[in-house]
């Protein structure tokens, strides 16, 4: 096990410096640079070159991803953004809060409630309950982000005035106690977390529901009914943890999801979070902030499938490391 | 009602038939059918433009449509807004593209048009062109210089290197909770020292589209939302005054006095004017704001304003360590020397937000440009003191009770982040006060139906279709002044705004006062653009489209 994971743990090296050659050839290969959005007629030509030198793009681009990688491995440096010129790694563990929030609460809600609905799905196969669940997880997973939440907005917010319309907190808030601010956050939190709840939920609803179908078949299934154990400890005992193994695989799969933010939920409710910043990221051409949201996301792409494998360990005791 | 509409259908029953006659007429009686050979190369042009500004994507389609109806064939080419920018300004590679240019307080269109400018991305390049602006910077007559613009303008219209369009209008919808919000089209906080909350209300919450970028001194500021976001902290010598023209007022000088030749500038300074954290404002620090910018490590993008200067060269090159433009007589009389007369400067110079230079001294300027905690948590003079920034989210700032003026009557502005749908819907909600609004007139229905109040005014900004003046095609005025004719700009702002635009003549703004009503565009007259298209050696084929005539 240790040797498996010391072997994992080495080739993430290769890998991660694979993935910044590449990554930083494409943005570079990108029309446009990091001073072609500063369109001001008073702002002269000169003034963009003196930019342009100052941010060393007049260099050529394997020069600057030498410098960009010896500044990140001899000092842990992830550079300067060429649009706010704030250090990237501030500028990602400022958003990095909001959100892990959103989308690690959204994680969790919809595992707790698709799980059971999965299984009960699945139990009774066919049944006008299956039927409502598989129609609601179609429905859920086809009803696009910026639809439900507006129209959220408009019903919660908007017309029945029960929540906020946007944004994490409220603006210029002081205050007196740590509860009040939890309380604030959370009303806050509410619409996008359901928005964002809404498509996963019926996501991992499908996942389990197969995944269980699948398992209730098995000769291990049947063996443990006939030695006469009841119907819940057959499916929650013996059936269910078998059957979460595809599911974890998703939820490794996810894992990424959860620190790149939901994109449009963010966007479509002003939350603060990296999907915003790496929107404006990719228009504004910003290479340093572009290269450290993709480094940090490979990072967490490579360590998710590795805790997926370790997980799937842990749930079927079949799978041995060596 | 009825009755008028039914005359109506009969004059056009009876007109429809008439007009027939009178064209078949025309047409069985041709004076000389000449019969033009046309080659096979059509009259199709590429016309770019950006995603983003919905308005603008719609407004290719109806060009598409006008220049087919006089036989030009036009390609649209939809590119994203950062792919497109560099293509145009940098390698102009481009038959026709849609824009659109914010303009400044002063007329100075030297930066867009000079032929030596990286912005005149049309090549446009006259002798008259350069003359005429080179002569509108070098005096500060207004009359003069609306003169010389005129003639400028006139030009413009002559050589057609634009279509001009519109202005669109511009919105800022309030809660009038808040009284006393005026803004103007080249502002919105010019009079905030006046505003208040009144109904029981403690502070105004603005609405801006966007995170700021945490630049916030008005000599590194890049972004319109950082300006939102810091600029009542900051108070520069004068102020403009928008109830009288525009004249500069005082603000933290006593007096200014222009010598005669205009290249020199004597400021009286307050003696009991105090920075946010108490320490007193002098002329060292006015020194120090506009020697920050003029700086060889300065990491902005201001320098060129000062770039007249006397000692600029020098100082911006690190040969002298003192910019000898700006100096220190005592500690509130400041003299600026410039080498030559450069109309936009003085208000410029007079109106820049002053900077403390103790906050700052010993800094490395570089490090300045990187972040630095003292730019992102503002000290100034201003009439609101900066309180904090929160990342993405909002920022404070407090009336400052030490304000020579007095302290200003609301208490608090915040200024917090809000895409524009949230924006609002918290208008109406009332989790917003103030917010800048896309003008739509639907929506402003339902503003006033919820009591708020709408100030909206035409930009001081236009929309523009750029012309390739080194293209084979289009380097022929002919040709450029048909496609002028084909356009009806008075259809654009009917159908795309609801009338909520103003038609765009020429360079000048109609809220400027270099705005004169006199200058004329070619006026919508597809006729004379058939005409002129003809002339040019492009006749109508039978598919509809122009082909070249042949030799």
């Amino acid at each position: 096990m240790r040797q498996y994971l010391l072997r994992r743990l080495l080739q993430v090296i290769p890998t991660l410096l694979g993935i910044t050659v590449i990554v930083y050839l494409i943005i570079n290969a990108a029309p446009g640079s990091p001073v072609s959005g500063m369109i001001d007629p008073t702002i002269t030509g000169e003034a963009l070159e003196i930019r342009k030198q100052q941010l060393g793009l007049d260099k050529p681009v394997y020069y600057r991803y030498g410098i960009w990688l010896s500044e990140l491995v001899t000092e842990g440096n992830l550079g300067y953004s060429t649009r706010t010129r704030r250090p990237v790694a501030e500028m990602i563990q400022s958003r990095l809060g909001p959100t892990l929030l959103l989308t690690m609460s959204s994680m969790i809600l919809s595992f707790i409630i698709a799980v059971p609905i999965g299984v009960l799905s699945a139990t009774r196969q066919y049944s006008r309950l299956d039927y409502f669940f598989t129609v609601f997880a179609i429905a859920g997973v086809s009803i696009p982000v910026f639809f439900l939440g507006v129209a959220m907005i408009k019903i919660f917010a908007f017309d029945l005035r029960l929540f906020p319309v946007g944004g994490m907190s409220t603006a210029g808030a002081y205050y007196s106690s740590w509860l009040q601010q939890a309380a604030d956050i959370l009303k806050h939190l509410f619409l996008p977390l359901i928005v964002l709840s809404c498509a996963q939920v019926a996501m991992f609803v499908r996942y389990t529901r197969s995944s269980m179908l699948e398992v209730v078949r098995q000769d291990y299934v049947r063996t443990a009914r006939a030695k006469g154990l009841s119907e819940r400890v057959v499916i929650y005992k013996h059936a269910l943890r078998n059957a979460l193994i595809p599911v974890i695989t998703v939820l490794g799969l996810s894992l990424p999801f959860l620190f790149s933010g939901a994109i449009l939920t963010e966007a479509v409710f002003a939350w603060p979070g990296m999907g915003t910043l790496n929107i404006t990221a990719v228009t504004t051409r910003d290479y340093p902030l572009l290269m450290g949201i993709n480094l940090f996301l490979a990072l967490i792409v490579i360590l998710g499938n590795l805790l997926a494998d370790i997980f799937y360990a842990v749930a079927d005791p079949r799978i041995r490391f060596d | 009602m009825i009755k008028k509409r039914m005359l109506f259908m009969l004059v056009v029953l009876f007109l429809v038939p008439f007009l027939m006659l009178t064209a078949c007429t025309q047409d069985t009686a041709p004076e000389e059918e000449v019969v033009y050979e046309l080659t096979d190369e059509r009259l199709t042009l590429t016309l770019s433009y950006p995603t983003g500004n919905v308005t603008r994507m719609r407004n290719a389609e109806i060009i598409q449509q006008f220049l087919a109806d006089i036989g030009i064939e036009i390609e649209l080419d939809i590119q994203e807004f950062g792919t497109l920018v560099p293509q145009v300004y940098e390698e102009q590679d481009f038959d026709l593209y849609l824009m659109g240019w914010s303009l400044a307080l002063d007329p100075d269109p030297a930066g867009i048009w000079l032929s030596t400018d990286s912005w005149n991305s049309v090549n446009f390049d006259h002798p008259d062109n350069d003359r005429l602006i080179m002569a509108g910077k070098a005096t500060l007559d207004q009359n003069e210089r609306i003169e010389i613009y005129n003639q400028w303008q006139a030009l413009l219209v002559e050589e057609a290197p634009y279509v001009w369009f519109y202005a669109e209008q511009e919105a800022w919808v309030a809660n009038p909770r808040i009284a006393n919000f005026r803004p103007d089209s080249f502002g919105v906080y010019w009079n905030v020292w006046d505003w208040e909350a009144v109904e029981g209300a403690d502070q105004a919450i603005i609405a801006v589209w966007s995170a700021p970028e945490g630049k916030l001194n008005p000599n590194l500021s890049e972004s319109v939302y950082d300006v939102y976001s810091y600029d009542p902290v900051f108070a520069g010598l004068m102020r403009y005054d928008p109830d009288n023209n525009y004249e500069l007022v005082p603000e933290l000088a006593k007096s200014i006095d222009v010598s005669d030749d205009n290249l020199t500038i004597t400021f009286e300074l307050r003696d009991d004017v105090f920075f946010h954290d108490g320490v007193p404002f002098t002329a060292e620090d006015v020194k120090f704001t506009f020697e920050w910018m003029c700086h060889p490590d300065y990491t902005g993008v201001r320098a060129s304003y000062w770039a007249d200067f006397v000692g600029f060269e020098e100082f911006n090159s690190g040969e002298a360590d003192d910019l000898a433009g700006v100096e220190v007589v005592d500690d509130y009389t400041v003299i600026f020397r410039l080498a030559q007369v450069d109309a936009p400067v003085l208000g410029r110079l007079a109106t820049w937000g002053i900077s403390p230079k103790h906050v700052f001294a010993g800094k490395s300027i570089a490090d300045l440009g990187l972040g630095h905690p003292a730019v992102i948590n503002p000290i100034g003079a201003g009439p609101y003191k900066f309180v904090r920034y929160v990342d993405g989210q909002f920022s404070e700032m407090e009336a400052y009770e030490g304000f020579h003026r007095g302290k200003p009557a609301l208490n608090r502005i915040i200024v917090k982040v809000a895409a524009a749908e949230v924006a609002q819907a918290e208008l109406v909600t009332g989790e917003t006060d103030i917010a800048w609004v896309q003008p739509d007139v639907r929506d402003f229905e339902l503003y006033e139906a919820e009591g708020l109040v709408i100030h909206d005014m035409p930009a001081n900004a236009y929309q523009y279709m750029g012309i390739q003046l080194d293209h084979p095609i289009l380097s022929d005025k002919r040709v450029r002044h048909a496609i002028t004719y084909a356009l009806d700009r008075q259809a654009m702002v009917d159908n795309l705004f609801d009338g909520l635009a103003l038609e765009q003549v020429c360079h000048m703004s109609s809220v400027s006062w270099a705005y004169d009503p006199t200058i004329k565009p070619l006026p919508f007259d597809p006729a004379k653009a058939a005409e002129l298209l003809d002339e040019a050696g492009w006749r109508m084929g039978s598919d509809g489209y122009r082909y070249r005539v042949a030799e």
